[in-house]
């Protein structure tokens, strides 16, 4: 069959019918799927189907920015991993509402705002982006603002800087400002870098590039056990082995 | 000796059988182009067979039949399969019509199989609107062959299913209206 489009919906209803009854039942499901007039067209052939698991292993990539889908919309979906290249109209404050457990941006240099990543590590430190894990932002430059920041711990090693915070929930994370000179690049490879994976682009690097690495970690964490009710306090204790006590 | 399977449930492949002398008539399409078929078989369309029921009531002569919706290559192709079919038992495909699990003859699946997707609607737009149960019957489940296997993504692209939001902007329908 020439891999060419069946216009499907141009037929008589009739047809559609026919066409779908003779179907498979995991085709049916996928056309039902569609849009809610595939749906319903499905559910007036009334099949002996009683109840569908469905298992969604979702990815979007390479998705294409216009009226209808904006940044704002894909950041607050709620996403696992998002990667975004060279966004020109990204604003670093913005992302503080969006959910995501791992994001990557690649960011020109001059669209960098040094100000509105700093109010995004100020926003993060009064609670926003609960779900965050990791953040990188890729750019040319190693210069970073924390001013306003209440920084805990900072070292330096061999030029990368490390700046420790904690937000109010006591989740401590590490800003890390690494510098990485010349790198050949594999074609569209991954290179580790500490403990997180960075994902280099294609082409040849030849000028001194910055990652700025931003890390909450989960072991900051402080259970707040005086804020417990006496009653629920005796109860905790009542279950810890006795040394403990 | 090998055992037949499913011998049953299949219909037979059309054979030739000593039968009487063939009634050709002319057949016209929407664009004018004439083409000749045997009269058995335009009496798989039932459309066209109440025409020619007609005529013969009447004891007129029939010597052009016109098909005002269906164009000269499809009608073609329409004749060719009747012409393939004429000698086939109607209650076959009338057996069959309902039925989910549609065996396609070889000879069948090869004719439509090899029809670009837009040839293969307009023969099955063309079988519906004259009614011809067999060829409805095959032409659909070829289609339903054609996604199988298909995820949602890939089905919508076969059917041109527009996504939600790529609805035409100035009107108010959508697409899942």
């Amino acid at each position: 069959m020439n891999g060419q489009i069946f216009p499907f919906l141009r037929l008589p209803t009739d047809l559609c019918s026919e066409i779908l009854k003779t179907m498979d039942y995991q085709e049916i499901i996928s056309y039902s799927l569609l849009s809610k007039k595939a749906l319903s067209m499905i559910k007036a052939l009334q099949l002996p189907i009683s109840y569908v698991q469905i298992r969604m292993d979702a990815q979007l990539t390479r998705v294409p920015l216009d009226e209808n889908i904006s940044l704002q919309h894909i950041g607050t979906a709620n996403l696992k991993d998002l990667q975004l290249y060279y966004q020109n109209d990204l604003n670093l404050v913005e992302i503080c509402s969006w959910n995501f457990e791992s994001c990557m941006i690649n960011i020109r240099i001059d669209q960098l705002s040094l100000r509105d990543l700093n109010r995004f590590f100020k926003m993060w430190v009064q609670g926003s982006n609960p779900k965050l894990k990791e953040l990188y932002i890729l750019c040319g430059t190693q210069i970073i603002l924390i001013k306003g920041l209440k920084i805990e711990e900072e070292t330096e090693e061999q030029g990368e800087k490390k700046f420790m915070i904690r937000n109010v929930r006591g989740i401590g994370a590490e800003i890390s400002v690494l510098v990485l000179k010349s790198i050949l690049t594999p074609l569209s490879g991954y290179v580790d870098v500490g403990k997180a994976t960075v994902l280099l682009s294609n082409r040849k690097l030849d000028f001194a590039l910055t990652y700025l690495l931003f890390l909450s970690n989960m072991d900051g964490q402080k259970f707040p056990f005086r804020r417990l009710s006496n009653d629920i306090c005796l109860k905790v204790l009542k279950t810890i082995d006795l040394h403990e006590m | 000796m090998a055992p037949k399977k499913n011998s049953a449930k299949r219909p037979q492949p059309s054979t030739p059988k000593p039968s009487a002398p063939a009634r050709i008539v002319k057949v016209q399409s929407s664009d004018g182009h004439i083409l000749q078929a045997d009269v058995r078989a335009l009496l798989l369309s039932s459309t066209l067979a109440a025409t020619i029921k007609g005529y013969d009531d009447e004891n007129k002569p029939l010597e052009k039949l016109e098909v005002n919706n269906v164009v000269g290559f499809t009608l073609k192709l329409v004749l060719e399969w009747c012409e393939k079919h004429k000698e086939d038992d109607p209650a076959i495909a009338q057996a069959e019509k309902d039925k989910k699990n549609i065996f396609i003859p070889s000879w069948d699946r090869h004719f439509l199989t090899k029809l670009p997707m837009g040839n293969l609607f307009d023969l099955i737009t063309a079988a519906y609107h004259l009614d011809i149960t067999g060829l409805i019957n095959y032409g659909c489940k070829t289609v339903a062959n054609s996604a199988k296997g298909k995820s949602t993504e890939e089905m919508r692209e076969l059917f041109g299913i527009p996504e939600p939001w790529e609805q035409p902007s100035t009107s108010t329908a959508t697409w899942d209206d």
